[in-house]
């Protein structure tokens, strides 16, 4: 009974965040989705490229002018199984989403360390280039960076993963003036440690709380201007699946009826935006060490 | 045995504020005999820490400076070594342990990690030596069932066991000096007593000198050998526990040990010193503590005391000893 057994900082997060029902809910949505796509190959029931002037906007199995072929959400303006497309386009918005959040987190996090640990001079220049930035809406700076980039889903990531790490900057260097006052940092000064060591081993771990929340919440809001530069035209390009891309190219024929073929994308965006900010808020809530039950003092 | 290990000469260390520079500590010299235990007593405030903080070169960097002086240590003076030097000799050769056991420790680690991290940091170990002599460090600070402590994270120990634990890894490399700040200040006075108590032991074990820095005269009364009184920034007496507790010269050092409770005496209330530490900003020119002084004269308003021999082992800052 007295061996109690022994809790991570990681097993606790985890307990904590079973507790929560709207975050594991969040979990679920996003796994399933993100299966999905992955799966997308095996699961999809035509070619998402395939185009037939034919089948032009034909409704999905809801209509008894469904055709036979079994196009279970309809198709688009193109004659595209919207089913499929709406498949492999969530590898694309996903793709981009993921891998704007890892440049922005990579920038954000040595950036926002160096300000914060060092401070001074270097604290200064790169915080007022941050305010800078911040100076900008992010929508509007993304899209002038993927201008400038060119067209293209990788000029997207960047465009994004640019524009979001201010952002990132900011938390990062937050929690590291924290952490840096508290007393095991100069307790670890006293017993000699290098400050390469204090940085990486011991602030950063400490710091990582609100990086982890902000950082999925962040994803939500990247997929979602993902989809806007694929809307707006900079980012994918025709003939992708990417969501955004297909619900602009789609939207034109909210009104004469086919309202499936706009629709459907934008679900999908919604669906994904909503799990990542349930995931997040379950997240900050789990590791919010105020909210634990389980801290024994 | 007297040999000495670290000797402070005239150490200055100033912060440079938005208000003015604090001459926190302005020209303090002292020396630490080897094996001994020396006392640095004085109220919050007074650059007790800052001391400390000065030997460990630990001084935050902007705003503090060490402005001049001299820390010689073990022959070498620290205050001509690199960054990098000093990294070699924090927690080697000089360790210390801080005020606040609770806050102390790194809480993403488990106590066993961060005892084998401190000794691989200096010592040329394996992973599994070093882990030896970890729960052989634990134990020797008397943590019952070292193995499972080892495992666990600070927040699962009690202040007293996080203080313990604190030790273990001060003296994980067996330091020739320890600089204890305040250690016990947060701790129930039934641990007090056993933490001062391990320490004490401890350095007899290991013949580590100790920097003691309190505020409880009481405890410098018991565990030290040598004493230097602080008052705003500068030493105002100094001398053997005897010399201080016995024939107090300085008046701040006499009102000190007035207002201690006493068995013997039979008093309605504590002797209380008037007023706070002057502003270390723009200190006068005169005696720092004469505006708190009830026996201060023209002269003491007008030229600032040198500390002085009374006896061969005792010395105080004070015009009114010195003249006699």
């Amino acid at each position: 009974m007295e061996q109690r057994k022994r809790k991570t900082r990681l097993q606790e997060t985890v307990h904590q965040f079973r507790k929560n029902k709207t975050g594991m809910f969040g979990v679920g949505l996003l796994a399933f989705i993100v299966l999905l796509s992955l799966s997308a190959p095996i699961l999809a029931p035509h070619d998402p490229y395939d185009a037939s002037l034919d089948r032009r906007l034909l409704p999905g199995i809801w209509s008894d002018e469904s055709p036979d072929g079994f196009f279970l959400l309809g198709t688009d303006s193109q004659g595209r199984d919207l089913f499929s497309r709406i498949l492999y386009g969530g590898r694309t918005t996903l793709g981009i989403g993921f891998v704007a959040l890892g440049i922005a987190l990579a920038i954000g996090i040595s950036l926002g360390l160096t300000a914060g640990y060092f401070g001074g001079y270097v604290d200064d220049i790169i915080m007022r280039f941050v305010d800078i930035m911040f100076a900008f809406p992010a929508l509007l700076l993304a899209l002038v960076i993927a201008g400038t980039l060119g067209r293209g889903i990788d000029k997207a990531m960047i465009a994004i993963g640019i524009t979001y790490s201010p952002q990132m900057v900011r938390v990062v260097r937050s929690g590291v003036l924290m952490i840096k006052e508290m007393e095991y940092i100069e307790s670890q000064e006293a017993i000699g440690s290098s400050h390469f060591r204090i940085l990486f081993r011991h602030i950063m771990p400490n710091s990582l709380a609100p990086i982890i929340v902000y950082g999925t919440l962040m994803l939500a809001t990247a997929i979602l201007d993902a989809a806007a530069l694929g809307f707006l035209g900079v980012g994918a390009q025709v003939p992708s699946p990417e969501w955004g891309l297909t619900l602009s190219a789609s939207r034109q024929y909210l009104l004469t009826g086919a309202w499936w073929a706009a629709t459907f994308p934008g679900v999908a965006i919604l669906i994904s935006v909503i799990s990542l900010n349930l995931v997040g808020d379950g997240l900050r809530d789990a590791l919010d060490p105020r909210l634990k039950g389980g801290a024994k003092l | 045995m007297s040999e000495k290990l670290l000797e402070v000469e005239d150490l200055r260390t100033y912060f440079y504020t938005d208000e003015g520079v604090v001459k926190s500590v302005d020209g303090v010299s002292f020396e630490i005999k080897k094996g001994e235990t020396f006392g640095l007593v004085g109220e919050s405030g007074c650059g007790k820490s800052v001391t400390a903080l000065s030997i460990m070169k630990l001084i935050p960097d902007p705003p503090g400076k060490i402005v001049s002086g001299k820390i010689e240590f073990e022959g070498e003076d620290l205050a001509k070594l690199t960054e990098k030097q000093m990294q070699k000799i924090r927690g080697n050769k000089i360790s210390m342990i801080f005020q606040e056991p609770m806050t102390s420790l790194d809480p993403v680690f488990t106590i066993g990690s961060e005892l084998i991290e401190t000794i691989q940091l200096h010592q040329d170990l394996k992973k599994d030596e070093a882990y030896g002599q970890s729960v052989e460090m634990l134990k020797l600070v008397g943590i019952p069932d070292p193995e499972r402590r080892m495992k666990q994270y600070p927040h699962e120990l009690s202040g007293g066991m996080r203080q313990r634990a604190m030790i273990a890894m001060a003296l994980a490399c067996r330091p020739s000096m320890l600089i204890a700040d305040e250690p016990t200040t947060a701790l129930d006075v039934t641990i007090q007593a056993q933490i001062l108590n391990l320490m004490e032991g401890l350095k007899e074990e290991f013949n580590t000198s100790v920097l003691l820095i309190t505020h409880d005269l009481g405890v410098v009364a018991q565990y030290c050998t040598n004493v230097a009184v602080m008052y705003a920034g500068n030493i105002v007496e100094y001398g053997s526990v005897y010399d201080i507790f016995e024939e107090p010269k300085h008046p701040y050092t006499k009102g000190l040990i007035k207002s201690l409770p006493s068995l013997d005496k039979n008093v309605e209330r504590l002797e209380i010193l008037e007023g706070n530490v002057p502003s270390l900003i723009d200190a006068p020119k005169g005696c720092r503590f004469q505006p708190r002084c009830d026996v201060c004269t023209d002269k003491c308003i007008d030229s600032f005391p040198d500390l002085r021999y009374v006896t061969e082992s005792h010395m105080v800052r004070c015009h009114r000893e010195a003249g006699k």
